[in-house]
């Protein structure tokens, strides 16, 4: 058959002339996916356009990491970034490790290396539709043509040249943590303070210290832990408002149940919460699993988030979401048994702390704590502070020339609740003006406001096949009609 | 301690317990509303009516777990209808499980639907006596809706008059 296809034969394959143009604005999980999918999909005529600094892009800041201890937080099986070829990711896998299983917490960095080598794939068998840019520089500003016409859209780059773009998908992923309140601004300048543990090198020097204080008790946290806790490591401090670590995944994977409530159902956060509770005491009585509860919610929750109003919504970002993240996002067994030995050694200690004021003083940092309402600061004394806070999303909190400029030109807004951008269904940003753009998209946990959840790889994935569709129906005028692909 | 959701990071400050031996019954949903509005006078975080009949019990025990719920609530509805005169016996065995002093700290709401007028004061003669045997303090009157004002005014009339007679008072009570 492959014979038979004369074009084989001629040498390097050549798309033709680009008819339209997608850029998408970076290079992680968000960015490859989307690109993938469009490369799988588009009629011949595309020009895809991946802005990204790395040099190769596929792993992004969270699937950059070597570190071994890094896990996945999800069971292989379940990493399935091409919702209609569920098995593709255990099929690499299996290609190099045939003994890889569907339940094993692998690296983060095997994922990594997955998006590269399914992005490289991707672009050899899309080379005759699909002209494929990547562009090492970063974004800086985007501009929208005059409102009449076909929008398009020019990109600045940090090189200073320009791409023009019809549709323009922001995938800018996890944003650097917000800055936390009482640390001095003589220390939030110093080395001593890492405000970003996820930047290149951040944590090579605290290696060396005595003491170091981690700010947050989270997955961030869990991570920052194991890479600096082992022998010969710094004693670790870790605190945040209500001290409470992520629960730990079980060693086997629980069955999913019938969930507790539907979105037609439309309950209250009283309800859901209610239902939640007693199906978890119900499997406490039976020795049953109790993320069973939390798992059965899983595929619906952007719907059910969808299907309560505002006030509940509200409700559930101050009082509820710090106590569903740590049941809901959970550490793979191996990583809670890693945390486990660094608290029992004591090398490690969480509590539930606030932090009145941190500062330099004769070259550490003091720290004063705040342990409760009724008794005065406790001091703690040590050799740096890393911010564990998570990543932020609300747009007016990220130190990125772009999303302020956007911001500035009333081309975005934040979301009511501040924990994302303002995006419609289709994950157009909506700006000042209440209205939908028309060619710029957001994916990825942009979306988390209007979604609650969308920072894990199967929701990632579903996006990126419906945003490339809608941009590839929206194209089709200047494209042709795109391929249609089926379940594998 | 458990691992799961019943731990001391996850207490909501309104907790209502609904004895009815029917599944989504109107007490779960007269009560549940009550905890929610009251919750929002309050501080605001949301409440939780746990519906004892969808529990499983082991050896004629409710799971541990809605002790710790309990004993983290600072306001506790005891919801039941009103069966043979007095409160469900679903009710009475969830009580009688709780630790000694169970309530001691908590303002308590005794919660009932009465069929008939003449059973109107069971939540008065036999509720009440029963949670302040367990400490509980019980500020207010008891709420007591009569099927005919079920249906005449709707769980959300009922739940927003008591609110605004009764809640109030609540919220001025020092935590």
């Amino acid at each position: 058959m492959a014979e038979a296809d004369g074009v084989a034969a001629t040498g390097p394959a050549r798309p033709p002339e680009p008819r339209a143009t997608v850029a998408i604005v970076g290079g992680g999980a968000s960015g490859t996916l989307t690109a993938v999918q469009l490369m799988r999909r588009s009629a011949p005529g595309l020009r895809l356009v991946l802005i990204d600094p790395s040099p190769e892009p596929g792993p992004g800041l969270a699937y950059r990491t070597e570190n071994e201890q890094h896990r996945l937080n999800v069971p292989a099986g379940q990493m399935i970034g091409l919702p209609d070829r569920p098995f593709d990711f255990l099929d690499w896998l299996r290609a190099t490790s045939p003994e890889t299983q569907p339940h094993e917490y692998l690296p983060r960095s095997t994922f990594g290396r997955y998006l590269k080598s399914l992005l490289a794939r991707t672009r050899r068998e899309a080379e005759r539709r699909v002209r494929f840019e990547h562009r090492r520089a970063t974004a800086i500003a985007i501009t929208t043509g005059p409102g009449d016409g076909p929008p398009s859209a020019g990109i600045e780059l940090d090189d200073g040249s320009l791409v023009t773009a019809d549709r323009v998908v922001l995938a800018l992923g996890n944003g650097r943590p917000g800055d936390v309140p009482g640390i001095e601004p003589e220390l939030l300048g110093s080395p001593q303070y890492v405000g970003d543990p996820w930047a290149e090198g951040a944590l090579d020097r605290s290696m060396r210290d005595e003491a170091v204080l981690l700010i947050g008790t989270g997955l961030t946290m869990v991570d920052m832990a194991l890479s600096l806790g082992g022998p010969g490591g710094p004693t670790l401090h870790a605190v945040s408002r209500h001290g409470l670590l992520p629960r730990a995944h079980g060693d086997t994977m629980p069955i999913r149940r019938r969930p507790v409530a539907t979105p037609e159902e439309r309950c209250s956060l009283t309800e859901l919460t209610s239902r939640l509770l007693t199906e978890v005491a119900i499997a406490g009585s039976r020795g049953e699993d109790w993320r069973v509860a939390f798992d059965s919610l899983r595929p619906i929750t952007n719907d059910l988030w969808r299907s309560l109003d505002r006030r509940d919504q509200k409700r559930f970002v101050s009082d509820l979401s710090r106590i569903w993240g740590i049941h809901r996002h959970r550490m793979a067994p191996r990583v809670a048994r890693g945390l486990e030995r660094l608290k029992v050694s004591r090398r490690l200690r969480v509590r539930a702390a606030g932090i009145e004021r941190a500062a330099l003083e004769d070259g550490r940092v003091a720290v004063d704590l705040h342990l409760n309402r009724l008794d005065e600061p406790e001091r703690l004394v040590v050799d740096r502070v890393i911010n564990c806070t998570g990543p932020t999303w609300d747009p007016r909190r990220l130190d990125s020339p772009l999303v302020q400029g956007l911001l500035g030109q009333g081309a975005l807004r934040t979301d009511g609740l501040g924990i994302g951008f303002d995006v419609d269904l289709d994950g157009a940003l909506v700006g000042a003006d209440a209205v939908p753009s028309e060619g710029i998209y957001a994916i990825g946990p942009l979306r988390n406001g209007v979604l609650l959840e969308a920072t894990a790889v199967p929701e990632i994935g579903q996006q990126a096949e419906q945003l490339a569709d809608l941009l590839l129906a929206d194209l089709a005028g200047t494209l042709g009609s795109g391929l249609s692909l089926s379940a594998a | 301690m458990t691992d799961n959701l019943f731990d001391p990071g996850f207490a909501p400050e309104v907790v209502a317990i609904v004895g009815n031996t029917r599944r989504d019954s109107r007490t779960l949903k007269l009560a549940s509303g009550v905890a929610d509005g009251l919750a929002e006078q309050l501080s605001g975080t949301p409440a939780v009516a746990i519906d004892l009949i969808e529990l499983e019990l082991e050896n004629r025990a409710f799971p541990v777990e809605l002790n710790h719920l309990v004993s983290g609530a600072r306001v506790v509805i005891a919801a039941s209808p009103t069966i043979a005169g007095s409160y469900a016996g679903l009710l009475k065995l969830f009580l009688d499980g709780l630790p000694e002093a169970a309530l001691i700290d908590k303002l308590a709401i005794p919660l009932m639907i009465a069929r008939q007028a003449r059973h109107a004061l069971a939540a008065d003669v036999h509720l009440r006596p029963a949670l302040l045997e367990l400490g509980a303090t019980c500020p207010t009157p008891s709420l007591v809706a009569l099927e005919s004002e079920l249906v005449s005014l709707g769980s959300d009339g009922l739940v927003a008059a008591w609110l605004e007679r009764s809640g109030t008072w609540l919220a001025g009570v020092p935590a």
